[in-house]
């Protein structure tokens, strides 16, 4: 498994850590009770990250299910160098991502996105942005979204994509401008001021 | 992409992959001299911050699609978690069950035997091979008929006026009906199907079963008297097995019940 993928921005250290740290003790003896606990407090993300890489539903709770056996594995080995959000976070981007390849999903990762592909029905009322944004994610080809949830919501550089990738720093800007391109339409009840956008001719930048 | 011109400022815009880029990228200086002055490149831009925006702050929100379960029942098959909490004691309730359900078969059988040994011995007299020292009816007693070696004859069923005496007498039956499974199992020559070593290995791989789960329950209360004796008892018609297994057995007695 690579590790080329760096901490998460959003790994920051919060308040639950020192009984991160006594969980862990316990969980690696078989605790079931510790075991449980880290399940649930990173479940939330841990899932989430899966969820919005993989796209399908049933394909991704199979990698999440796969995820948090490598994390439970793993955890003897786990040195508390880093936070366990952290080191959790990092198994499930390399372990979805290397569950996607086998599967071929990013496989055209460099195509061209196609236009407008499954347009999804947006809700205007839905009460979750967020479920918004992974309804209109779900209508990008797999390797945009991928780039996407990596750069944008997870807050990685280009060369941290590029490199776990295996595509150029300029492949991953591409496919995310893109990627927000079209989702920028599919979101425009979310992002757009007050007046709606209309149609526009283009400069050379 | 719609490259069409806008109605009166004949103004040329920006490219949507552009202004999405704009989002992080640095913006030239033609660029930031158009967004001066075009209003819908601005709003444009600012859309595509927004959504770079709630893309990060909404990024955390999410529900589960792992079930705890499912990850649980895993981690058990490969040896990766230790039952602590409730689930634990819920197996240990379940294995109660079944060390129960093994306990009443032993007391079935037990009490089979013990009341044949009793029938047994009021009958001493006629079956002088058959020799108890113990009075075990020494409390008020009621009368039923049992059926030893095909004759009636009369046996006593002993009922108490204390908890103390009832356990003095359980006691002591328990006692002796160690004895007795010993001493028969030395003498008893009832028939040709328990000369069959097969029916005593049989015997014997079942009450190592009943032996082993009387033995949790006696782990599990050690100061129990009846898981004691459930025990005690196993061991002994174990004990009693293995001799009848060693194929030493002399005629002349006759069970009533077993």
């Amino acid at each position: 498994m690579k590790a080329t993928i760096p901490v998460s921005p959003r790994d920051q250290p919060h308040e639950g850590m020192e009984t991160d740290q006594l969980m862990i003790r316990r969980a690696i003896t078989g605790d079931e009770r510790a075991l449980r606990h880290l399940w649930t407090q990173h479940a939330p993300h841990i899932d989430a990250v899966v969820r919005r890489l993989v796209g399908d539903p049933d394909l991704a709770a199979d990698i999440a299910q796969d995820v948090w056996m490598q994390i439970f594995r793993a955890l003897p080995g786990f040195r508390g160098e880093a936070q366990f959000g952290t080191w959790a976070h990092r198994i499930a981007v390399n372990r979805t991502l290397n569950a996607l390849r086998k599967s071929r999903r990013l496989a055209k990762i460099e195509t061209d996105m196609e236009e407008d592909t499954a347009m999804v029905e947006m809700d205007d009322e839905a009460p979750f942005v967020a479920e918004s944004i992974d309804q209109a994610a779900a209508c990008l080809p797999p390797g945009a979204r991928t780039v996407f949830f990596l750069h944008d919501v997870e807050g990685y550089t280009h060369e941290d994509i590029a490199a776990e990738l295996g595509i150029t720093a300029g492949a991953s800007k591409s496919q995310l401008f893109k990627a927000r391109a079209k989702l920028r339409r599919l979101l425009a009840h979310l992002v757009d001021g007050p007046q709606p956008a209309r149609n526009r001719s283009h400069v050379a930048s | 992409m719609d490259h069409s011109r806008l109605g009166t400022d004949h103004m040329l815009h920006l490219e949507a992959e552009r202004l999405a880029a704009l989002a992080d990228d640095e913006i030239t200086a033609a660029e930031r001299s158009h967004l001066a002055v075009c209003a819908e490149c601005a709003r444009e831009l600012s859309a595509y911050v927004a959504l770079r925006d709630r893309a990060y702050t909404e990024g955390e929100a999410g529900s589960t699609i792992t079930s705890w379960t499912r990850l649980a029942a895993q981690l058990s098959a490969e040896g990766l978690i230790r039952r602590t909490d409730i689930v634990e004691r819920r197996e240990r309730s379940a294995r109660a069950v079944g060390w129960m359900q093994a306990a009443a078969a032993l007391l079935f059988v037990a009490g089979g035997v013990t009341m044949g040994w009793m029938g047994a011995r009021v009958s001493a007299s006629r079956n002088p091979i058959v020799a108890g020292s113990a009075d075990v009816a020494t409390a008020s007693q009621g009368v039923s008929i049992v059926s030893v070696g095909g004759s009636r004859v009369t046996d006593t069923l002993a009922r108490f006026t204390s908890l103390v005496e009832a356990q003095a007498v359980l006691t002591r039956a328990e006692r002796e009906y160690r004895q007795a499974m010993t001493y028969l199992a030395s003498n008893d020559t009832t028939t040709a199907t328990f000369r069959n070593s097969d029916v005593y290995r049989a015997r014997l791989a079942a009450l190592d079963a009943m032996a082993g789960a009387a033995r949790d329950g006696v782990n599990e209360l050690p100061h129990d008297p009846i898981m004691n004796q459930y025990y005690m008892s196993t061991l002994a018609a174990r004990e009693a097995t293995l001799r009848q297994l060693g194929g030493t057995l002399p005629a002349g007695v006759r069970l009533t019940r077993f």
